[in-house]
């Protein structure tokens, strides 16, 4: 399946294209790959990389080449993100609802849409998972360190299921967490633009006269969770809830 | 050569390294090539632009209204990269916000039925561009393909062939009975294909967390209930295909750039795309992820394979196309040094 080289011909190239021409277009061509490949290996910049990125960003902004490409990494979620929101309508009614819903956001592209402006408090690094187990024996595997570990001590079958588990076990040190693991305060200024402006939205849109959002953390279930106790996805206990914004029209 | 020292020997070598550079560089960006490949991704892309942008309309004043889910600060606020303006900030009348969406439409239609496809092609990229900027919260991997798809169908002549503007050249007879190849596509072509294992390069090597080394990210990925569209839960009793699925992507991811070139590994690696690929837009539910996707992967598909997929015609035979088109043979370096 290669490109022209398949048919053992090589056509000529057209008299515009002189040496000068070519040599023009192959600096262009230099730069272009060097912007695209730049912003996805400077993520983490290096004294070099970040300098040299930082050069390019007046080209790779507005033509919007400069993405990470980093696809479910470094982990797929362990945890979902969605919104429940409670609305007070002028006419004294509540409307209460959680976006995106899949069963009533289609196309999916919609859904996913909406799916991103949820999931982007992820991508902020937010979340209200608390580290440290305490004495809560956790039943799902939420990506917390804990719990992973927890699982991890019954596939190595040291124990049958978590409830063999002694408490003392459970005690985490906070201080054994990477700080990157660690989860963001809710007050954090880029978590709180946004959600700010999602609950703007929902004000304006519904003539509001206050606006509640809560963060759903949803966690997927480890395999052997699902082996074990054949539990459903959308089982309420898989749910966190907190609530991010309380926004009254007189804060508008 | 014949100087046989060792400061000889090494610049001999740089010089024919740099020799060989040069040639396979100009070989490589400026052998004109039949435009099939470039003007079929020309359909596919512009079809999934249109139908990404048609999905905008029923959110439209939701996203790009004046009291969208991202207000114009949010979108522009310094997480986001400083040279991504949008000119939607500037739009606050709904009726101009659904004029200038109906025109970016119609704009992707015609790029998609190749009708003024070079105007298109550049106010698509121009669109595209707009649009995403105006909602980066709510971008995914869609928009990053759409829009390296649609800049790169700037380069060259996207509308040469399978086309409607090919169709009415030829209905007024200005056009030639066969697509002279392009350097043009040529170009647009290879910058697809350099693009897309930068694309795979780094979507592998930043899949560095436990779950992709111990076979599970294939797990949290069919049991996530907000991505699932197919249940697949049924797969945690056979732990060793999830793991086979997940160690698969994460290599073919990582070694694509490479084995993407040789012509042997080359159909390997591209067939791959499509179980993985479609895999994520059945099970995942991001069916536009996963045909852009695919999409980006026809570029390392042969213009003749393209030709006789869908022209249904043969591969002309080599004698017969050399005739008119192949460069005099070189002659071998022994006759040329004997004057022969």
């Amino acid at each position: 399946m290669s490109q022209q080289s398949t048919d053992n011909v090589t056509p000529e190239a057209p008299a515009w294209l002189t040496p000068k021409i070519k040599i023009l277009i192959s600096v262009g061509l230099g730069f272009h790959l060097l912007a695209v490949f730049l912003p996805p290996f400077a993520l983490v910049p290096s004294p070099m990389t970040g300098p040299v990125k930082d050069a390019t960003d007046w080209y790779t902004g507005p033509l919007r080449i400069q993405n990470g490409y980093r696809f479910f990494s470094p982990d797929p979620p362990f945890v979902s993100m969605v919104m429940r929101y409670e609305i007070d309508l002028p006419n004294g009614e509540t409307l209460e609802g959680v976006f995106p819903n899949r069963e009533t956001y289609w196309p999916r592209l919609y859904y996913h849409r909406h799916l991103m402006l949820t999931s982007r408090l992820q991508s902020l690094g937010f979340s209200s998972i608390e580290f440290g187990l305490g004495n809560k024996k956790p039943i799902i595997n939420d990506g917390s360190p804990g719990s992973t570990w927890v699982v991890q001590r019954i596939e190595n079958g040291e124990y049958e299921d978590a409830d063999q588990i002694p408490d003392e076990d459970y005690q985490i040190d906070p201080q054994d967490i990477p700080e990157y693991m660690r989860g963001e305060p809710l007050d954090r200024v880029d978590t709180r633009t946004y959600v700010d402006s999602y609950a703007r939205h929902l004000m304006h849109k519904h003539d509001a006269q206050r606006v509640r959002l809560y963060l759903l953390e949803h966690a997927v279930p480890s395999r052997l969770l699902m082996i074990e106790e054949d539990v459903e996805l959308d089982a309420p206990e898989s749910y966190r809830e907190s609530l991010l914004i309380d926004l009254s029209r007189e804060e508008l | 050569m014949n100087d046989r020292s060792l400061p000889g020997l090494a610049a001999g070598y740089f010089a024919d390294l740099g020799r060989s550079s040069v040639r396979g560089w100009n070989r490589f960006w400026f052998t004109p090539t039949d435009p099939a490949t470039y003007c079929l991704i020309r359909i596919l892309a512009g079809w999934m632009l249109f139908y990404t942008h048609l999905v905008w309309s029923i959110g439209l004043e939701d996203f790009f209204g004046d009291n969208a889910w991202l207000s114009v600060d949010v979108a522009n606020s310094g997480i986001e990269a400083t040279y991504n303006r949008t000119f939607f900030e500037l739009i606050h009348s709904p009726t101009l916000l659904w004029c200038v969406h109906i025109f970016a439409l119609v704009c992707m239609f015609c790029l998609t039925i190749g009708l003024f496809s070079r105007p298109a092609a550049f106010l698509t990229a121009f669109f595209t561009v707009q649009y995403a900027n105006r909602v980066p919260g709510a971008n995914f991997g869609l928009d990053q393909i759409n829009t390296l798809l649609a800049l790169y169908l700037c380069v060259g002549a996207c509308g040469a062939c399978y086309s409607m503007d090919r169709l009415i050249a030829r209905w007024r007879d200005k056009a030639p009975a066969e697509v002279p190849p392009s350097v043009g596509a040529n170009i647009g072509i290879r910058l697809i294909q350099l693009h897309m294992c930068v694309v795979y390069l780094f979507a592998g090597i930043g899949k560095t967390g436990v779950t992709w080394w111990n076979g599970d990210a294939m797990w949290l990925s069919v049991a996530s209930y907000e991505y699932q569209s197919l249940d697949m839960t049924w797969l945690a009793h056979w732990p060793i295909t999830l793991a086979l699925m997940t160690h698969v992507s994460i290599w073919w991811e990582m070694t694509y750039c490479v084995l993407v070139w040789p012509r042997i590994t080359r159909p390997i690696m591209v067939a791959l795309a499509v179980p993985l690929h479609l895999g994520i837009a059945v099970f995942l539910g991001m069916i536009t992820f996963g045909y852009i996707m695919i999409v980006g992967n026809v570029a390392f598909v042969s213009p003749w394979l393209v030709r006789r997929i869908v022209d249904r015609k043969r591969k002309p035979s080599v004698p017969e196309v050399a005739k008119r088109e192949r460069p005099a043979r070189r002659k071998p370096r022994q006759a040329v040094a004997a004057g022969k």
